[in-house]
C-alpha cells in the first residue's frame, strides 16, 4: 500500500518547508519544530485543501500562522512560557488553519502583471538565487536600487496573490 | 506599531540572507517580540518561498523521519493524526512474509501499485522513531531508537556521504561522534543503476548496539546523495530481519533496477566520480 497522495505531496514539500521555516525564524531547531507542527495542522485540515491548488502555498501559510501564533502567544502570556507550549496552544484551537488557496498559475500570472523592472529583480534574486551584488551587476544598477525594487516588487506580488494582509482571508 | 521604524528593504534583506550577522540577529530579536513586524517580515519570506526552486540536498538531512510519520499518519485514513505518537511495527505493505532469503538477492516479488514511491523522498519503516530531527538526541529508549537517533549525527551523515561517494560495495566507513562517545559504521551493500542515475544500498550500525538500519541513498543530479529510504534492520535474525532489506529491494525494483551492478562497473563509476560522461 502506498500512502495517500496528500501525504506524499506533503512529504515532497518538506525540504522547502524547512527552508521556509528557517528563513522565518532564523533557528534550525525551532524551524524543524515549526515544520512538524505545520505538517500536523496540514494533516488535520486536509479536507480544507482544494485539490489542484498549490499545496506549497497552502502549507507555507499554515507554517507562517503557526509561527505568528507563537509570537503572539508569547507576547500576551509573558515570556516565561516555554516556546513549545506556546506553539501547542496555538495549534489546539485551530483558529488559524489556513484555507487560502493559490491556483497553480497564480504566481506566474501575478509576476506577469508586475512592472518589468520589478519582475526582473525578483527573478534574479528569488528564482535564480543571485545575491544582491550579483543582481546589481546583472541589471547594471546600484545595490540600493536592487533592494528597493525587490521589496516593492514583493509587496506588489503579495498584494496580487492576496498574501499581504493574509489572515483576513483565512478566517 | 512598527510600521515606520524598520524599512521594507531591511526586512526583505533579512529574508534573503543579505544582512550582516549582527544586524540580522538584532532584527530577528525585534521580530520575535513584535507580531506586527513578524507579519510584515513573513510576506518577504513567503514571496521568496513561492518563487524559489527546490533546495539543495543538504537542506534535507534528517527530514526522513518526519516524512515517514506523515505517511504513516496519512495512511490512517481520516483519523486525527498524532505524529509524535506513531510507533511500532511495519506498515501493512511491508508485512508480507519475506519468504526464505538465501543470501543471494531474489527477484523482487511484487511491484508497487503506483509509481509514487520512485518520486518519494524517504520511507522509514519501523516505528518509535521520535522527532529529534537533526539534533542527535535519542528519541526513545532502546537500542533501535539510539541507532536511529545517532543516524542524525553529523559524523554519521559525513560517513554516509563518504561511503556513498567513494566506498566499494562490501566495504565500510567507520565514524564516531565528536565527543567520541558513540561509534559505528556505514557499510555499502550494493549499487544499482536506476533510470538515469544510481542508488546505493547501505547499512548503518552503532557499535555495541543491536539492530541497525538498512537504507537506500540515491545520487542527485547536482552531485549530492539523498537517502530515499531507511528501514530498520531487525535485531534478531529471521522474518523481521528480512523485511527491512526487502523494503529496500522492493523499492529498487519499483524504481526499475535490474539488479546490482558488477564490481567492475561499480569501480569504474566510483573512479569517474559517478559521472557517466567520462
Amino acid at each position: 500500500m502506498t500512502s495517500p497522495p496528500f501525504a506524499e505531496e506533503l512529504v515532497a514539500l518538506l525540504p522547502r518547508l524547512r527552508r521556509f521555516a528557517r528563513s522565518l525564524c532564523g533557528d534550525a531547531a525551532l524551524a524543524d519544530d515549526l515544520v512538524q507542527l505545520a505538517c500536523e495542522r496540514a494533516l488535520k485540515a486536509r479536507d480544507l485543501y482544494e485539490p489542484g491548488t498549490r499545496l506549497d502555498a497552502w502549507t507555507f501559510r499554515i507554517l507562517r500562522n503557526v509561527w505568528l501564533d507563537g509570537i503572539r502567544k508569547r507576547r500576551s502570556e509573558g515570556a516565561t512560557e516555554p516556546i513549545d507550549d506556546a506553539f501547542d496552544l496555538a495549534g489546539e484551537d485551530g483558529r488559524h488553519v489556513a484555507h487560502a488557496s493559490l491556483a497553480a498559475g497564480a504566481v506566474a500570472e501575478a509576476m506577469g502583471r508586475l512592472a518589468d523592472e520589478h519582475r526582473r529583480v525578483l527573478t534574479l534574486v528569488c528564482v535564480e538565487e543571485m545575491s544582491y551584488r550579483e543582481a546589481a551587476e546583472a541589471i547594471g544598477a546600484p545595490i540600493g536600487t536592487v533592494m528597493s525594487r525587490l521589496s516593492r516588487a514583493r509587496l506588489a506580488l503579495a498584494r496580487q496573490l492576496g498574501l499581504a494582509d493574509g489572515e483576513t482571508l483565512l478566517e | 506599531m512598527d510600521k515606520t521604524s524598520v524599512p521594507d528593504d531591511r526586512l526583505a534583506a533579512l529574508a534573503d540572507g543579505e544582512l550582516p550577522a549582527d544586524e540580522a540577529s538584532a532584527l530577528r530579536a525585534r521580530i520575535d517580540r513584535d507580531a506586527a513586524l513578524a507579519d510584515r517580515f513573513a510576506v518577504f519570506v513567503e514571496t521568496r518561498a513561492l518563487l524559489a526552486p527546490e533546495p539543495a540536498a543538504e537542506a534535507e538531512a534528517g527530514l526522513d523521519r518526519l516524512a515517514a510519520a506523515i505517511r504513516a499518519s496519512g495512511a490512517e485514513a481520516r483519523r486525527t493524526p498524532a505524529l509524535s505518537l506513531i510507533e511500532g511495527g511495519l506498515a501493512p505493505a511491508q508485512r508480507q512474509p519475506a519468504a526464505a532469503r538465501p543470501g543471494a538477492r531474489p527477484a523482487a516479488r511484487f511491484r508497487y501499485a503506483t509509481p509514487a514511491l520512485a518520486a518519494s523522498l524517504a520511507l522509514v519503516v519501523g516505528g518509535a522513531l521520535g522527532f529529534a530531527v537533526g539534533r542527535g538526541e535519542a528519541p526513545g529508549s532502546g537500542s533501535a531508537g539510539d541507532v536511529v537517533a545517532a543516524l542524525g549525527d553529523p559524523a554519521v551523515t559525513a560517513a554516509i556521504s563518504t561511503a556513498l561517494e567513494r566506498t566499494p560495495s562490501g566495504e565500510a566507513v567507520s565514524w564516531s561522534t565528536s565527543a567520541n562517545t558513540i561509534k559505528g559504521a556505514v557499510s555499502v551493500i550494493a549499487t544499482h543503476a536506476v533510470g538515469q542515475g544510481v542508488c546505493r544500498e547501505y547499512e548503518a550500525s552503532v557499535e555495541g548496539r543491536a539492530g541497525g538500519l538498512v537504507a537506500l541513498g540515491c545520487r542527485l543530479s547536482d552531485g549530492g546523495w539523498r537517502t530515499e529510504i531507511v528501514a530498520r534492520k531487525a535485531e534478531a535474525e529471521g522474518y523481521a530481519a528480512a523485511s527491512g532489506a526487502s523494503v529496500v529491494e522492493n523499492a529498487l525494483e519499483a524504481m526499475g533496477s535490474a539488479g546490482p551492478l558488477s564490481a567492475d562497473d561499480e569501480k569504474e563509476r566510483i573512479e569517474a566520480r559517478w559521472s557517466r560522461r567520462e
